[in-house]
């Protein structure tokens, strides 16, 4: 098999991989009921995520959790639970920008960011390549050569 | 008091002025040539004393406010807001940083301190300390400029003043917050004499790279205080908050991140200055960036730009921060467009494989992360002139974010130590690249093996890795350390654990930055080790139990103490494992009659493997029932492990190299004995047989 034929079969078998896990990810309430109620906020004030509100007379996070819980059992989809959540609470309930064209670009910016700074440093390294650079002569000692070479010895390097 | 502590600011915000433009005009006079009534040198001389004495005024300020808070005195409205008569002393000392006012004047004392220090130090330099000294007046003006006018500590209280005060924040009565505001601020007012020295050095078209050799100890002593103050800001909110993590993404953490990230980034490019030249315009830039965003930081959260939980969040001193930072942007820009030509790197970058292209990408991935924290503190605001409505960037968005980065540059601290500088050809890096590989990847396997599936959580992909990639970094270092001690071993017949004691102290800097990468790949473990938490919460009764991973808790009573400081409710947790009882646990809640406030008071135990970790959250009002919640957090020591190893690490790369220290002796001639000048003589050639391979171009 080509070494072509072989990245399409992995790609491809990736590719099949990704819903069994991500239905492995969604078959447990527990879980699910774990990870969105990482995604909203509580909203008491205390800026807590209301998977992590320990305020034992919180007024709000009760009603949030029994909100969530029911959502769950309704068995509504994640991104449901959350414009759900949005629609009630306004959009800083969640704790992650979503769901509009502007908040993808939360998202975006910072890798984007990245890959333009990796593709500028590689074009910096590029032309400062192509830039001859002059070579220091080997110091003037009788028996440098010997030396270095039981340095390296030495060294293991 | 109040009256002396005025008058100290006010004396210091006039010394402070006239270690500006006394030292400013002498400058200008030595760069032109001209030469007034009073020599140039005179006048800076009398700057410099006058900038000295800045910091005994300001010195005496601070003692004021801590004296009125010990004597009670509440007629100063900051200690009637700070302060109470019941609150322990350690307390009361530490009310000089807890609210806006006292913490300006605490950043103002440390920024006095350090200039105290660089004038007294002055003949390393006269004349680069002469600019440093002036730049640092600059900024000493605007701190004495708000504590006289726009934040003053000593504002006495209108009409009656009250019999006690209204207390320290609860939070903040906690041991870690008597040192953690220390720290942090010695780190962000630390980076204001690199600051100084960088820019003034460009002003003065400053020959060659002394000013990093002056300016390296103190970049080093205060990256360690801002790492240590951030960590200790993170063990303090683990302790106190009660909601089993240590870090919110909360904008005043991510304020404290953003210069660290900077300054980290600095300490590594500035290497390929002193080494080989380059970078120059990247390092001053590095060094202003990391100024500009420890103002910036203190500006977002200060202004109310940006909310947060944190005390003394919001006022009106943001306006000055932006000022003074628009300031510095424009000083730093002007001066930079007019001494660029000064910034002509002497080498370019050979190759790709090389230690300098690792500290380039480096460099990006610090400050890619750094990038990404701003944005995501800034995005809300983004959002609501946008979108006309605010959203929340929260952990959610830095965990998937900023943890690709952490691993990326995981990667890069195993990667870079064994590249060669100028080039590093293939065969050596594959030679040294082997066991740190292998190490990575029988890690991942064994982890797998025994359970760890990344498949099914995105956060358990993300631990496999940083054990993974902490496995092989860990490898690496260990490798680089057993190569050099077994030369040394060779050489004079001594046992390898001695070796690399020797190996150490010959290059301490070298050696010493690898224990901070070690200490790294010790702090990625135990974040990794989050991904595996796990929590319980429950209503218990007298001799009800609870059952979390491996351990049992059993709840033995509920009971209630009172002192004059605060009322406290507690839980008896005995905690079996395997049928033996290991411990006994007792979290709290406070009430704290003075603020009229709760506060959590965790209980923890903690081993490598985990943390047990209790938190005693009130009472059920239906039931009247406690309620007790326990969180099992893996490896969570490990990252306290780290940071001290990070701490150590860098304390050895502050210490002089043996074969300077010993030439130094040596060359002290008549004093210095034949056996230590044979030994420097040895010492030297031992350090440039071990040390020269890296450095060679070759096809070794």
């Amino acid at each position: 098999m080509t070494g072509r034929g072989v990245a399409r079969r992995a790609l491809r078998s990736l590719l099949l991989c990704l819903p069994l896990a991500a239905a492995l990810g969604a078959s447990d309430t527990a879980a699910r009921f774990d990870r969105d109620s990482h995604q909203i906020m509580c909203e008491c004030g205390c800026n807590e995520l209301l998977g992590e509100c320990n305020h034992m007379d919180c007024p709000d996070s009760p009603v949030m959790r029994a909100e969530l819980s029911a959502s769950l059992a309704r068995g509504d989809s994640d991104d449901a639970i959350l414009h759900q959540f949005q629609g009630q609470y306004g959009p800083a309930v969640l704790a992650a920008p979503r769901f509009t064209p502007f908040n993808h670009l939360a998202w975006i910016v910072p890798p984007l960011v990245l890959m333009l700074g990796i593709g500028a440093t590689l074009l910096i390294v590029r032309k400062w390549r192509m830039v001859a650079v002059p070579m220091p002569p080997a110091p003037n000692i009788p028996d440098f050569s010997s030396a270095r070479d039981r340095v390296r010895r030495e060294t293991q390097l | 008091m109040p009256a002396f502590g005025s008058f100290a600011l006010l004396v210091a915000l006039a010394l402070s002025a006239y270690t500006l433009m006394a030292g400013a005009l002498a400058l200008w006079q030595l760069a032109n040539g001209r030469r007034g009534r009073v020599s140039p040198e005179g006048l800076a001389e009398t700057a410099r004393r006058a900038g000295i004495g800045s910091f005994l005024a300001v010195t005496g300020a601070a003692f004021a406010l801590v004296y009125s808070a010990f004597a009670n005195d509440f007629s100063v409205s900051y200690i009637l807001h700070h302060s109470n008569r019941a609150l322990p002393w350690p307390y009361k000392f530490a009310a000089l940083w807890s609210g806006q006012e006292g913490s300006l004047l605490l950043w103002a004392w440390l920024l006095t301190g350090y200039g105290f220090v660089l004038r007294l130090r002055h003949k390393v330099d006269v004349t680069l300390t002469a600019y440093a000294s002036t730049i640092l007046a600059g900024v000493q003006v605007f701190f004495l400029l708000l504590l006289n006018f726009a934040a003053p500590p000593f504002s006495l209280v209108q009409g009656d003043v009250p019999a006690d005060g209204f207390g320290l924040n609860p939070l903040l009565q906690y041991p870690e917050m008597v040192i953690h505001p220390p720290m942090l601020y010695l780190g962000y007012v630390g980076f204001s004499v690199p600051f100084a020295f960088a820019l003034g050095a460009l002003m003065m078209r400053y020959p060659g790279e002394k000013w990093i050799h002056i300016t390296r100890r103190w970049t080093m002593v205060t990256w360690l205080f801002l790492t240590c103050g951030i960590f200790l800001g993170a063990h303090w909110a683990y302790s106190v908050l009660g909601w089993g993590g240590y870090w919110g993404w909360d904008p005043v953490e991510n304020a404290s991140l953003m210069p660290w990230l900077a300054g980290t980034a600095f300490l590594h490019s500035v290497m390929m200055q002193e080494k080989r030249g380059m970078m120059k315009n990247w390092n001053v830039w590095l060094i202003f960036s990391t100024f500009m965003l420890c103002i910036l930081g203190t500006d977002l959260t200060r202004s109310g730009l940006v909310s947060s939980v944190h005390a003394f969040a919001q006022s009106s001193i943001g306006t000055w921060f932006t000022a003074f930072l628009v300031i510095i942007a424009a000083v730093c820009l002007f001066t930079f467009v007019l001494q660029r030509s000064h910034l002509k790197s002497e080498h370019k970058l050979e190759s790709l494989v090389s230690r300098e292209s690792s500290f380039l990408f480096n460099n990006l991935v610090l400050l890619a992360a750094c990038f990404t924290i701003l944005w995501g503190t800034l995005f809300p605001v983004i959002s609501e002139y946008v979108q006309g409505n605010t959203v929340t960037v929260g952990a959610p968005f830095y965990d998937r974010v900023e943890l690709p980065i952490g691993l990326f540059l995981l990667l890069l601290t195993g990667i870079g130590p064994i590249l060669a500088w100028r080039s590093a050809s293939f065969r050596s890096i594959r030679r040294n690249l082997v066991l740190p590989a292998a190490a990575t990847f029988v890690t991942a396997i064994v982890l797998m093996a025994v359970g760890v599936r990344p498949w099914r959580d995105q956060s358990v992909l993300y631990s496999l890795a940083a054990f993974s990639l902490a496995a092989g970094v860990t490898t690496a270092i260990a490798a680089e350390f057993l190569r050099g001690a077994n030369v040394i071993r060779r050489h004079t017949g001594r046992s390898l654990a001695a070796s690399m004691v020797q190996l150490t102290r010959r290059n301490t800097r070298r050696y010493g930055g690898y224990i901070v990468h070690f200490g790294v790949a010790v702090i990625m473990i135990g974040i990794a080790g989050g991904a595996f938490k796990q929590s319980r919460e429950q209503e218990m009764r007298d001799g009800q139990s609870m059952q979390l991973g491996p351990y049992t808790l059993v709840c033995r009573s509920f009971t209630q103490d009172t002192n004059p400081n605060y009322d406290t409710e507690f839980a008896l947790l005995d905690v079996y494992r395997d049928g033996r009882k290991i411990a006994q646990l007792a979290p709290e809640k406070r009430f704290y009659a003075a603020s009229q406030q709760t506060s959590t008071i965790v209980a923890n135990r903690s081993t490598l493997e985990w943390d047990l970790y209790a938190v005693y959250a009130g009472k059920n009002p239906d039931s009247g029932l406690p309620v007790i919640k326990v969180f099992l957090n893996p490896l969570m020591a490990w990252i306290w492990i780290g940071v001290a190893i990070v701490a150590f690490g860098t304390l050895v790369a502050l210490v002089p190299n043996l074969s300077a220290s010993l030439a130094g002796r040596a060359a002290g001639g008549a004093s210095g004995s034949a056996a230590v000048r044979d030994r420097s003589a040895e010492t030297a050639a031992l350090t440039e047989s071990i040390h020269a391979v890296p450095v060679a171009r070759s096809g070794d």
